[in-house]
């Protein structure tokens, strides 16, 4: 292997090994969802309570297990990331740095999920930059939600974001 | 804080009282480099090391607990000669489990229901790098596939540094937490483990060596993160009657506590906990059901033993500890709390799995144990109670209070 490639339809660099899934009867919905391009979250029929990712067969508020899914505005808010500079797997040397980030999704309010920011350089990222979800188009069967800034770039490194080797930089505080 | 009735120590008849009796250990090696020795061998020597320090012997074992799954329990008794086990019990997690394991051997001894207790870790990461969980299990990169980590493995997150690296990061961008504190940590331990003929790491750490190290997870450079060893640990539980027939004086289990917020969402691994504790080391309310049971509270700690796999949480263990206000522990640290011998709470004293060795939290038991009776290193002066702690990690995290014979 001569290291990953964007693909057409890829909105990421992270090998597509790595999303070969696994799903099960409570989580495949989000993942059918996210086939479609469609940004959902698991709400218990009972209370209307969300269910934090991933969905699963309990609500913490009442006994109804059963779930509908509501469709997200797929904009959100960066809680907290990080710059991954070493690679784990040989797939992945071309592929750092690259940022893992947990997004607070709007239209679900507490609700979290772990994605990555792309199309944007790493040191540009910030804690609570506005997001938007984009596609990611692994393969015919398997497509993930990863995230963009919504919204204006800063021009050069951020001061309160990523923290670089041989700097003494401050990671914040962000406000 | 008063003892609640229930977990005080007032319930348990004085002679029955749980008490470390003995602790022993292998060479720590770096990871790979107590091949071709086997996991049993080197557990094995431990425990040998362990009941001899004792006074005991083999057939005085009758318990063995562990955590993180526990050790090959079958293979060990058959390999030492045990003649008979009452009680093998684990916790489940992982590296959390570690001060709860002798908590579950005291749990044991008081309750009588085995008399001789062996709790004992090993690690040989030759193959299997603890740091790389996900692409553990099948093979050197194969990955596991199931439904919860399709929620983490497609975006890469296959360490668990970089989930650790996020809750950091959210620490400082909430309470002005930097990189200089974490650094604190990392040249804090470094300069005791220098003292130490057993640590792996002896050369002192200055703040410049810190900011060059390479960044694995930003804000976490190599230096935030824990060492990869070899080695094993052991330590021996009895009741306090039997203890006093045997070689060294007794330090007493004066509290042990796991559990963990159920809600935090396996650890940290979807991060969905509130904001109130997700920048946190989720002891909290282990912390507090640990000072409760003792009726003590931080400011009677000699001595802090706290699991240092990530500088940043060891920021986080100090605060949910109660040494300093939530959001405080940089400026805490930066004022030379820590440091041993004149900060207020001396912390890892014996290098920690930062700079001694990881043996996945056990060299802090065995310290505590080492500070109480007045042979440590570098001893603490009038070293009265030592804080133990496991974890953060999966649930359980843990911790136990040893009290000075």
């Amino acid at each position: 292997m001569t290291g990953p490639r964007v693909d057409a339809g890829r909105t990421s660099a992270l090998p597509a090994e790595l999303a070969v899934l696994a799903p099960d009867p409570w989580t495949e919905p989000f993942w059918e969802a996210a086939r479609r391009r469609e940004l959902v979250a698991a709400r218990c029929r009972g209370c209307g309570t969300l269910r934090p990712m991933p969905p699963g067969p309990f609500c913490w508020e009442c006994p109804v297990r059963e779930v509908e899914w509501v469709t997200l505005p797929g904009t959100g808010e960066i809680h907290t990331f990080t710059v991954v500079r070493e690679a784990l797997m040989p797939s992945m040397a071309d592929v750092v740095p690259f940022v893992i980030a947990v997004v607070s999704l709007d239209g679900a309010e507490g609700i979290r999920l772990m994605t990555n920011i792309v199309g944007v350089p790493w040191d540009r990222v910030e804690m609570g930059q506005r997001v938007r979800v984009t596609w990611d188009v692994v393969s015919d069967e398997v497509t993930v939600p990863r995230f963009t800034p919504a919204g204006p770039v800063a021009p050069g490194p951020v001061a309160a974001g990523p923290v670089a080797a041989g700097t003494r930089g401050s990671g914040g505080p962000g406000t | 804080m008063s003892a609640s009735p229930e977990e005080g120590p007032g319930r348990v008849p004085p002679a029955d009282r749980a008490t470390i009796v003995g602790v022993g250990s292998t060479t720590y090696y770096k990871r790979g480099r107590s091949l071709p020795r086997t996991p049993i061998e080197l557990v094995g020597e431990a425990i040998h090391a362990a009941l001899a320090d004792a006074g005991l012997e083999v057939a005085d074992v009758d318990g063995i607990t562990g955590y993180a799954g526990g050790l090959d329990n079958p293979m060990l008794a058959h390999s030492l000669g045990i003649p008979e086990l009452r009680f093998v019990a684990a916790l489940t997690g992982g590296g959390g489990g570690s001060a709860g394991a002798v908590g579950l051997a005291a749990q044991a001894v008081e309750h009588g229901t085995a008399d001789v207790v062996v709790t004992a870790t090993v690690m040989q990461q030759a193959a299997y790098r603890l740091g790389r969980h996900a692409t553990g299990s099948a093979g050197p990169y194969g990955l596991r596939r199931t439904p919860d980590v399709d929620f983490t493995i497609p975006y890469g997150l296959l360490g668990v540094g970089a989930k650790f690296a996020m809750v950091a990061r959210r620490h400082m961008h909430l309470y002005g937490t930097t990189r200089e504190h974490f650094a604190e940590i990392a040249c804090a331990t470094r300069a005791n483990a220098v003292r130490r003929p057993t640590a792996v790491m002896r050369t002192p750490l200055t703040l410049d060596d810190y900011f060059a190290a390479r960044m694995i997870s930003d804000p976490m450079c190599l230096l935030d993160y824990c060492l990869e060893s070899d080695g094993a640990v052991a330590v021996v539980t009895t009741s306090a009657r039997r203890a006093r027939d045997l070689r060294q004086p007794p330090v007493r289990v004066l509290a042990a506590a796991m559990g963990g917020a159920g809600r935090y969402g396996q650890t940290v691994a979807w991060m969905s906990s509130p904001d109130d504790y997700f920048a946190s080391s989720f002891h909290r309310k282990v912390a507090g059901r640990l000072y409760g049971s003792a009726g003590l509270g931080p400011a009677d700690v000699s001595v802090a033993l706290l699991y240092d796999h990530f500088t940043p949480l060891v920021l986080m263990q100090l605060e949910d500890y109660g040494f300093c206000d939530v959001g405080e522990s940089g400026d805490f640290v930066a004022g030379g709390a820590i440091r041993w011998p004149d900060g207020s709470v001396p912390l890892n004293t014996h290098g920690g799995n930062l700079s001694e060795a990881y043996i996945m939290g056990m060299t802090h038991v065995k310290e505590g144990v080492e500070q109480l009776r007045g042979t440590a290193v570098n001893q603490v002066e009038d070293a009265s109670i030592a804080l133990v702690t496991g974890g953060p990690a999966s649930i359980p995290v843990s911790a136990l209070l040893l009290e000075k014979p």
